[in-house]
Parts: C-alpha cells; structure tokens; sequence
C-alpha cells in the first residue's frame, strides 16, 4: 500500500519541497528493512535541486547500508540533468533510460 | 600587496591592472593542493546542480526569469549605484544609476526576442540549424570600475542562457557586488530559477586565494573575466575555457571634415561619465591642424581646461605614477577639480576635463587615463593623425576601443581599416557608444573583448551568444546532379549532311593525315557551303603534345573562325577542344586548370566562357566518347606526363554519329576502341555518380556493344552493327561524361602508361578484376552524400538480369556477368589477363609499386563505388596478372 502511495507521488513535475520530502522520507525508512529499493522514474518529467540532493543522499546512504537501489525509466531529460550535474552515484545505479 | 583606498596617505598604489583585481604574483600551481576552500566547494556544487536543472528549462521559463531580475536590477539601480559609489569612491553616483540601467533595460531591450533554448538560429539554404547548450558553471570576476553593472548584466545574460554563475568581486567592492547578486538571486528564484543558480564570494581576507581556487576549480566550465590585462591573464591561465576581456587606450581621431561642436560635446558626455571610469571612454584626442584651435576653443567653452606646459609638467605624475609607469590608481574615477588641486592646479571647482596637449609619442599622459584627463596630439596632416591614432592603438588598447568624428567617408574607411579595435566608434561618444544600446545598435555589454591584440578569445561587446556553446546541425545535404550533352547530337547514316546547313562563315578543320588521304575529308569540304571560308589542319598527331597545340593556334592567324570541325579519333577531337580553348584564351596557362579535385562541382579551377566558336565533333572510332565528353587529354612532354583537362564547357556543341566515317576501321582499333566504350559503360554504371540519366545510356551501350562489337570484328562492313557500335560508344560517352568512370581507368591509365598499351586493351585486362573488387563488401566506403547505399554488387546482378541471365544468388548472377564479359574479350581477340599483353612477369612485379602510386591518385578512383587501400590496389594488379 504504501510502495502504491510512493508511486503515485513519483510522477509529473518534482519541485514541491513537500512532495519531495514525502517520498524520500519514505525510501529513507525502507532502507532498514529492505535489501533492494527500485525508484521507477517513468512518470516524472521534470526535477528540481532539491530532489537531486535527496536522491544523491539516498542513494550514497543506500550503498554505506549495502541496500541495493535501483533507478528506472529515467527520461532521457532527466537523465541529462544527471549528467550536467555530474551524478556519478547515482548515474551508477540508473538501470536505463525509458 | 595592499588594500587601495581613497585616501593618499595611507596606501600603496598599484598599476592600473594590478590593482583591478589584485591578482599580482599569482602562481596558480598547487592551488588546490595548498588551500582548500569548503565555502568554496558548496557554492559550485549548488551552481553545478542548478545548470544540470536549468537543462530542462524553456525558452519561456529562462525569459520569465530574466524579465523578474531585470526588474528587479532597476528597481534596485540607484540603491546598487550608491552603494558602488560609496564602497569603491570611484565615479559618481548619477553615471553608476545609468550604467546600472543601460546592464538591465537596454540590455534586456536587445536580449528579451532572443532565442537561447533549442534552435536558435536556422539555415535554410545550407540545411543546418544552431541549437543552443548552455556552457554550464560560470566563474565570474568583476571589476572595481563596473562593479554592480558588471553583476546585472553578467547575470541576466547567464540566466538568458541557462547558467550557473559564481561572482569574485574586486576586494573594494565585495559589499556592493554581494547585496546586488543576492537581491538578483532572490528575484530569479521566485521566478522559478534553480536554486544556486547565482552565487558569489564574500568579503574576508583570504579573497584573492578564494578567487584563484575558484576558476581553477574542477566545477567551473567557463571563466568570465572583466577588468585589467593581469586578471585577463589570469583567467586564461586557469585551464579553464575563458572569455577575458580587459584594459584599453582608446585613441580619437578628430578629423577637418567633422562637426566640431558636435565632437567636442560628445566627448564631453563620454569622457566625463561616471569620472572617466568606462575603459571605452577616450583616452587620447588626435585633431587635424586645421581645426585644432577651434576644437580646443570649444572645450575650453564647455568648461573644460586646457592645461598649460607647466600644469601638464605637474599633472602628469599625478595622473600617471611615475614608478609603476601606469595610471595612478588613487585618481581613477575622480572628478577634474580633485585630480588638478593634487596638482596644485588652480581650475574651477565645476570643471568637466582637463586638457594636456603632448608632442612626443613617449609622452606618458599617451596612456590609459580612467578619469576626466584627456591627452591632445595635434596632426600635421591625414596621414600624420592616423599615425598618432595608432601609436596610441598600438600601446596599450590594441583591440579595445577607438573613434573618429568625421563626415569624409573615404577617412573613415581608411580609420577603420588601419586601427586595430573590436569597437570603432563613428560620430558618437566611445564610452556610451561601446556600451552599445545608447547610440548604436552594437550589443549591450560590460566586457569589451579585444581579440588576440589584448590577449582576448573574442572582439565580441560579449553578450549571451558568448555563454552558449552553439551545437551545429547539419541535415545531409545531397548534391543536386545535372545531365549535360552536346546542344546537338544528329547519328546514323547520312547525318553529316547536317554540314549543308551549317551556319558559319569561317570555319577551321582538324583531322589526321589518313583522314585527308581517305578521302573522308573532301568529303566533308564538299558537303560545307560553297560560301563558307575554311582552313584545314590535316597532321594531327596521336596524343598531341601542348607545344603543338600552341603551334596549331599560332599557325590559324585567322580572328574570324566561328566553327571548329574535328574529324577523327578521340585525339582529333581532344587536339580540337584544346585548340579551340587556346584559340579563344591565348593567355590561358594549362597549370591553372588542371588543378586537382576531389568534388568536380566545388574545385578551384575557374574556367573561362567560351564566347566566339563551336566546336563539331564528328568521330571516325567507335570507343573514346570524346564527342560528347568534358575532357581532353594532352601530352607534357617536358614533365613526361599526360595532362587532363576537365570542364562542361569542353563538351562539343555538335556531335555528328555517321558511321560512314567508321567503316574502314582496322580491327585492332575497332576491338579496343569497343572495348573502351565498353568499360566506360559498364564504370559510369556503377559509379557513386551514376544516375537514372546515365544508367539508361550505360545499359543500352552494353547490350548494343554485347551484341554488335563481335559482328563488326567478324564482318567489319557491316553498315547496321558499325551503326550501333557508333551509337553505343556515343552513348556510353555521355554516360561516362555525367557518371565518370572508376578504378578500371585509373588501373589501365597506369599500365598504359608504363607499358605502352592502347588504352582500350589496357582497360580490357581489368575487367574481370575490377568486377570482382567492387563486388565485394569494401574495406573502405566511398564517401558521397548523394550515395547512400552499397550497391555495386546489385548492379552488376541487375545487368546480368538484364543480359538474360537467371541466378539465385548475387554471386551466381555476377559470375554469370563476367563469363559474358570473358566470352565478349575472347570473340573480339582481346587480352583478358596481363600476360597476354607480352609483358614479363618480373617486370610487371617490380613495375608494381609505380603502378600503384599511379593509380591510387588517378581522378578516376574518386567515383570508384569502392575506396582501394593502397595494399587492396596491391591484391587487383597481382591478381590481374
């Protein structure tokens, strides 16, 4: 139910702070209890610096933990703004673009 | 080094440069290594996120940003110009307002219609667009000077772009640049701009080590630097890309043919703006003698003072510092009345400029002076002044800045073409005018590049284009092709009849000896109009050397000729085209037109019109096409060589095919002329050139010659196949003239050449080779836009289709060619391997090497489907043996 709700929010435009923190504060919490995390980026088209600093955070926090995350789907959009913003960490576990 | 204030007593001064940015004794190695700048390193790294964010905006939301700091700058203007004014004391308060205002209204004016996302420009006629990609981080340095304009306007042109920008501000102007960036910053975010997408350093005492670590660091994409030559040097020492744009000493040329009044009030408006502080503003005034007077009676009118040789013996230590040899720092930006009372010179208190004439070009007041102090040369003439100007040009504003007040044209053309400025300022004030936006449509700007001459990248007024990296687009251009012929082309039996008719009235004959003793050229006299005046040239010789065209054309001595006729093989007619060309151009130098090519419609040969005469070809030999091709052939003796001479104008104007004139052709020439008509068939056929137009012509020239070549070797008066053979090499003339020919010509050019083989039998013997080479899959492509696709091996299939042949597979369908191929060769007595040709093998190998350097730069291999390395021409010569 709640990978659901997460889901629903992962969509569309990523520049609310709020939004933001929801879905990250999420993923967050499932690193003490998963061995793998899969964010699908399909629907978003759209994201702001605050959503590339949680990402970079979660995904660096993910690897200290030995959680495996995962990237999806990525635009090729998106997946240019990681790479302008040199993203080495994360660009490291995008799986491929959609 | 020391920190430069307004008051005298208690600082160093710098030299101009050095003190714009205090980057003295810079050593940028181990930078990184010594100092680590945390501060430093979160600002760039926010800026890095915005520009990778930024990457998503569109056009609309980058320029609703730049319309909200826009606003916000001159909502801001006169808080940001007092601020400037009161941290730096330079300039006045009133100029900053304008300068603050020119960096965001007049900017914003030129910049807002621009586009800067996505396709920024398109090409039509070339089939290409520019698309914009922002530079990315930008590490900006401003001057003490600007310093608040320099902001505005370096940050709306970087958010126009899409940029992350980090500001260094000059030590004496750290508060002002950082309340100005933070007030623009927090306008841009509430219009939607990324965060960190503007940043800048803070005051502390450790800036000029921040500054180094900043352009050199691993973040930073682009280094924008405005201010003196040392900074300049400095930013593009970074390893940075960098736009560095610095110091100038603009020279004024006052010429007799201007407005004086005018002039002078110009220079008043610019000289005195913000004290003198704008590097554009003029630094030197050069005034024609015969207005000199009254140039000077006009300043003195607008309250400005003439110095006298006493007040400039005084002034010119305080103006330029006699240790540093450079502008005293302390006086840039001062008003007239404080720079003269250091002086001791007595002036009132509202004086706008003072006035120093020199005589000497050593004189230091010749130096760049930012303040209202104005050096005065007096020129004894034109030439004189533009002297003066470019002394002044060349030491110290190379590139930068210059001007002329004059009405004479002629002048200005020669002002503009002798001084060396990214600028020239024509009837306008140099400092407003080289802002642009004011008084000219020159680009709004800050930064004035000064191109190689001041160390700069640029001559740019830089602007946004400069903060993109403009990404070329090029669509595949494929270049149109023509089909070009003989006006005329009259064939089968009868036709040279068409002679009756011939509209001339001198015309001049070319033909063999064995020609004239056929009988074929009375013949041909006979047919002329009895009115006609004609001369015959009868001993044309095989491959004709130049030196005997020349003597053929010297030896007309006849300006009246409309009409050259050629009767005979594909020399006759080669000799014709040259005699023709020479006749009409005797100046022509052969060396001028047979430069090399490797398009034939881009290449550098410019070939003349012919004007006066047509030339008729009527050929005697079915093979060589010379009736209707764009080529002659010649012999440089001299140079042991053959020379190619190729242009569309060569190609005859008529083309008689009567094969009347073929009919006692011995055996030999009928095989291998055949045989060469064959090969330029089957070549064109599958050149990269080939087309619909010429596959047509290529197709019906190889059934013609498959079924009549045999037939005229085995009955040689056959009327009906001597005919077809006369069409078929016509028309596989035409095909190879439109298509060109391929690595078969090249191969055989070299071996005949080297052996003395008739061409037509050297082509026969490479045959077989060349088809196997071209049907295999290349090595290396032959590369034309107009070519897209391999399809040599599918040609050769579809002619075998053609022949009648059926096969399952392409392979099946080309052997099956090339037995038809062997077969015709056979029939017709001609060789198919080298070694028929009587040439020994160890001759042939050790010629080999030559043979391959012949053939690798034979024009021919240009069209060749396939592009033979050098060892694949190797494989072809040993195999062909």
């Amino acid at each position: 139910m709640k990978t659901q709700n997460i889901s629903d929010l992962l969509q569309g435009e990523m520049t609310s702070k709020k939004t933001i923190d929801v879905i990250f504060n999420d993923f967050e919490n499932q690193l003490l209890d998963r061995r793998e995390i899969i964010i699908d980026l399909k629907k978003i088209v759209f994201v702001s610096v605050y959503f590339l600093e949680r990402l970079e955070k979660l995904v660096e926090r993910a690897k200290n933990l030995n959680v495996e995350i995962k990237i999806i789907n990525v635009s090729p959009d998106v997946y240019k703004v990681f790479q302008v913003g040199r993203l080495k960490t994360v660009l490291d576990v995008c799986l491929s673009a959609s | 080094m020391s920190y430069i204030s307004g008051d005298k007593h208690q600082n160093t001064i710098l030299s101009s440069e050095s003190a714009r940015l205090n980057l003295d004794n810079i050593d940028l190695s181990g930078i990184l290594e010594e100092d680590s700048f945390p501060q430093v390193d979160e600002l760039l790294l926010k800026a890095r996120r915005a520009c990778a964010v930024f990457t998503q905006y569109s056009q609309e939301m980058a320029d609703k940003i730049v319309y909200a700091v826009v606003k916000a700058a001159i909502n801001h203007s006169r808080e940001f110009a007092k601020l400037a004014a009161l941290e730096t004391r330079m300039g006045l308060y009133e100029d900053k307002i304008l300068k603050n205002i020119v960096a965001s209204e007049l900017l914003y004016h030129q910049i807002k219609d621009k586009k800067t996302v996505g396709v920024i420009k398109e090409f039509k006629d070339e089939q290409m667009a520019e698309v914009a990609e922002p530079v990315g981080v930008i590490a900006a340095l401003t001057p003490v000077t600007n310093p608040t304009s320099t902001v505005i306007y370096k940050s709306i042109i970087s958010l126009k772009t899409r940029n992350a920008i980090v500001f260094s501000p000059h030590l004496m102007s750290c508060k002002c640049v950082a309340h100005t960036a933070e007030v623009l910053y927090r306008a841009a975010i509430e219009a939607g701009a990324p965060h960190g997408c503007i940043g800048w350093l803070k005051r502390n005492s450790r800036l000029r080590k921040q500054t180094n670590y900043l352009i050199c660091h691993k973040e930073v994409d682009l280094v924008f630097a405005t201010g003196g030559t040392t900074m300049v040097k400095v930013a593009y020492s970074s390893g940075k890309p960098a736009i560095g744009v610095g110091a100038g000493n603009t020279p004024v040329y006052i010429h007799k043919s201007c407005n004086p009044v005018s002039a002078v009030m110009d220079i008043c408006i610019s000289k005195t703006f913000d004290n003198g502080t704008e590097c554009p503003s003029e630094q030197t005034i050069v005034i024609d003698k015969e207005i000199h007077s009254q140039v000077l009676e006009e300043f003195k009118r607008l309250n400005c003072h003439i110095c006298s040789e006493e007040e400039i013996r005084k002034l010119t230590p305080v103006v330029i510092d006699p240790e540093t040899n450079a502008m005293n720092y302390k006086f840039v930006g001062k008003d007239a009345y404080k720079i003269a009372s250091e002086a001791d010179i007595k002036i009132p208190e509202d004086t706008k400029i003072l006035l120093c004439e020199v005589s000497s070009k050593t004189h230091p007041l010749l130096k760049e002076k930012l303040m209202p102090v104005l050096a005065v040369w007096k020129a004894e003439s034109e030439a004189d002044a533009l002297n003066k100007c470019l002394q002044v040009n060349y030491n110290g504003g190379t590139g930068h800045t210059a001007g002329i007040f004059a009405e004479d044209e002629n002048i200005i053309s020669k002002f503009q073409t002798l001084i060396n400025s990214g600028r020239i300022i024509v009837n306008q004030p140099t400092s407003l005018g080289g802002l642009g936006g004011i008084y000219n449509n020159l680009s709004t700007t800050l930064s004035f590049g000064c191109g190689t001459g001041g160390g700069n990248s640029t001559t740019d007024n830089v602007n946004i284009y400069n903060l993109l990296n403009i990404k070329r687009v090029p669509r595949r251009q494929a270049i149109p092709m023509a089909f070009k012929t003989p006006e005329k082309i009259y064939f089968d039996k009868g036709s040279i009849d068409i002679l009756k008719e011939l509209n001339a009235k001198s015309v001049c004959i070319l033909c063999s000896k064995s020609i004239k003793s056929s009988g074929q050229l009375g013949k041909i006299i006979s047919i002329l109009p009895k009115e006609l005046r004609y001369s015959v040239f009868s001993e044309i010789e095989a491959e004709p050397s130049i030196d005997f065209i020349l003597k053929i054309v010297t030896q007309i001595n006849n300006p009246d000729i409309d009409y050259f006729i050629a009767i005979g093989g594909g020399s006759v007619i080669d000799t014709a085209k040259a005699v023709r060309l020479f006749y009409e151009f005797p100046r022509l130098n052969v060396e001028d037109l047979i430069v090399d090519f490797i398009d034939f419609k881009k290449r550098a040969v410019n070939f003349p019109e012919f004007k006066k005469t047509k030339l008729i070809a009527i050929p005697t030999t079915s093979g060589t096409g010379s009736e209707v091709s764009p080529v002659f052939v010649i012999n440089d003796k001299e140079k042991n060589r053959k020379i190619s001479v190729i242009d569309f104008k060569l190609i005859p104007n008529i083309a008689i095919i009567d094969s009347e004139f073929a009919l006692s052709l011995p055996e030999k020439i009928t095989s291998s002329t055949g045989i060469d008509a064959f090969t330029h068939a089957i070549e064109s056929y599958v050149s990269i050139y080939s087309s619909e137009y010429t596959d047509g012509l290529a197709l019906e020239a190889i059934n013609l010659i498959f079924e009549n070549l045999p037939k005229v070797i085995t009955d040689p008066k056959n009327k009906e196949a001597r005919q077809k053979m006369h069409n078929a090499a016509t028309l596989s003339g035409m095909a190879f003239s439109n298509a060109s020919v391929g690595i078969n010509h090249a191969l055989a050019h070299a071996l005949g050449a080297k052996f003395n083989i008739p061409h037509g039998i050297a082509n026969a013997v490479f045959l077989l080779s060349t088809i196997n080479f071209n049907s295999g899959i290349p090595r290396k492509f032959m590369p034309f836009a107009n070519y897209r696709k391999y399809i040599a091996c599918e040609k050769y299939a579809q002619l075998a289709r053609l022949l009648g042949y059926k096969g399952n597979t392409l392979e099946e369908l080309i052997a099956a060619l090339k037995g038809k191929i062997k077969d015709l060769l056979i029939k017709t007595k001609l060789p198919y391997r080298v070694c028929e040709l009587g040439i020994g093998l160890d001759d042939y190998l050790n010629a080999i090497p030559e043979l391959i350097n012949k053939a690798f730069n034979d024009i021919s291999l240009r069209t060749n489907p396939r592009m033979p390395l050098v060892e694949e021409l190797k494989g072809i010569f040993r195999n062909a043996y």
